[in-house]
């Protein structure tokens, strides 16, 4: 009896699994009654994330005596995905961290602009509202994203808008062309994170 | 049929959660090129300083030549280097002797290493070093941002009082200049 129990179990639990992870959707196509093909269609959970690669070229300097680096922006950058939910309840979440060290005593902060809907469609998330500081932890910048695609032309997807500023001041070095690497990541996440 | 029901409830989220590995987890990145130049920016209040000496007191050297001005800054330093602010002058009359206090700025509209300051240096047509130490700063651009420069003006030495002679209106100029140490 309890064996029976167990092994009843365990064909539920495989059966949920089965059906939440791969929900084909079977079909039947008749002709004359002669002939049956049975037509499987797939839709696999789908994650995909892209930059536009821009070149970002960033200088911190000033040209006035007394005054700090100017603080300098740039909105070259946009993040491309394309979003396939494997389950309703779920929702996706794009992240952002550095991979390779800032200059000393500099802060670069991220904000991204919701995405464009020219060719975007589906359920593209909602921006953090404040710029974060950028550090080598993963940190979200766009979350509640459900199925969706950002389009892939210039001018689709979220517009990372970067500020680069000095932080503190004393540790600043003269430094000719640091390459900084920044890392996007899309990830799952529950409904309503 | 109790167990079968806690094995569910205890196996569906683990299922669920393979799920979640298996929807994938995908990172692009964006390269920045960033860069910082050496900067090495000086300036003054530019007002021009009007200094006296003289006496009221019958057998006293004449004194009291005081006035004050201030220095303005940004510098961003190689890694390893530190800069100066060195100072001299022209045009100081004879039997006399300037000479300066250098004070770190104070204001509040600045940031970063500032060095060190100096007491009564004396100048001459040679640079002499009136602040060292300075890394990567700025000391703001407003009148009273920057290093305070006290000039003390008097009869310099003793065996030099002959040579003093009455003059109004003459001009010294100071060169201050902001250089990498060596």
């Amino acid at each position: 009896m309890k064996d029976q129990s167990i092994r009843k179990c365990i064909i539920f639990i495989l059966l949920i699994t089965g059906i939440s992870a791969w929900s084909p959707i079977f079909g039947q196509v008749l002709t004359h009654g002669q002939v049956v093909d049975i037509v499987t269609v797939k839709v696999d959970p789908v994650a995909e994330i892209s930059t536009n690669g821009a070149s970002v070229i960033m200088t911190l300097t000033t040209t006035v005596p007394g005054q700090g680096v100017v603080t300098v922006t740039n909105s070259d950058i946009w993040v491309r995905i394309t979003s396939v939910l494997p389950l309703w309840f779920l929702r996706r979440r794009i992240y952002a961290r550095l991979d390779t060290p800032l200059p000393p005593g500099t802060v670069l902060t991220i904000k991204p602009n919701s995405a464009t809907t020219v060719h975007g469609t589906g359920t593209l998330g909602t921006p953090i509202s404040s710029p974060i500081t950028l550090n080598y932890n993963d940190q979200t910048i766009v979350s509640g994203i459900g199925s969706c695609s950002t389009g892939t032309a210039p001018g689709d997807g979220y517009r990372i808008n970067l500020t680069w500023k000095s932080g503190t001041y004393s540790q600043i070095r003269a430094t000719t062309g640091q390459t900084v690497t920044i890392v996007f990541t899309i990830s799952i996440a529950w409904l309503g994170y | 049929m109790k167990k079968a029901t806690i094995l569910i409830l205890f196996f569906l989220p683990i299922s669920l959660w393979s799920l979640q590995l298996a929807a994938q987890t995908m990172s692009g990145e964006n390269h920045l090129v960033m860069g910082i130049p050496a900067i090495a920016l000086l300036a003054t209040d530019q007002q021009d300083i009007s200094l006296e000496l003289t006496t009221e007191t019958p057998g006293a050297p004449i004194s009291g030549g005081t006035g004050t001005s201030h220095i303005q800054i940004s510098s961003i330093v190689v890694t390893g280097t530190t800069r100066s602010i060195t100072a001299s002058v022209v045009g100081v009359p004879v039997g006399t002797t300037l000479k300066v206090n250098s004070e770190l700025p104070t204001s509040g509209n600045q940031g970063g290493t500032f060095g060190a300051g100096a007491t009564e240096v004396t100048l001459n047509a040679t640079a002499a070093p009136i602040v060292t130490g300075i890394g990567s700063c700025f000391t703001g651009t407003a009148s009273n941002d920057g290093y305070k420069l006290t000039y003390l003006w008097n009869s310099g030495s003793i065996n030099d009082y002959g040579t003093i002679i009455q003059t109004t209106g003459g001009t010294a100029t100071v060169t201050l200049t902001i250089t990498e140490d060596l």
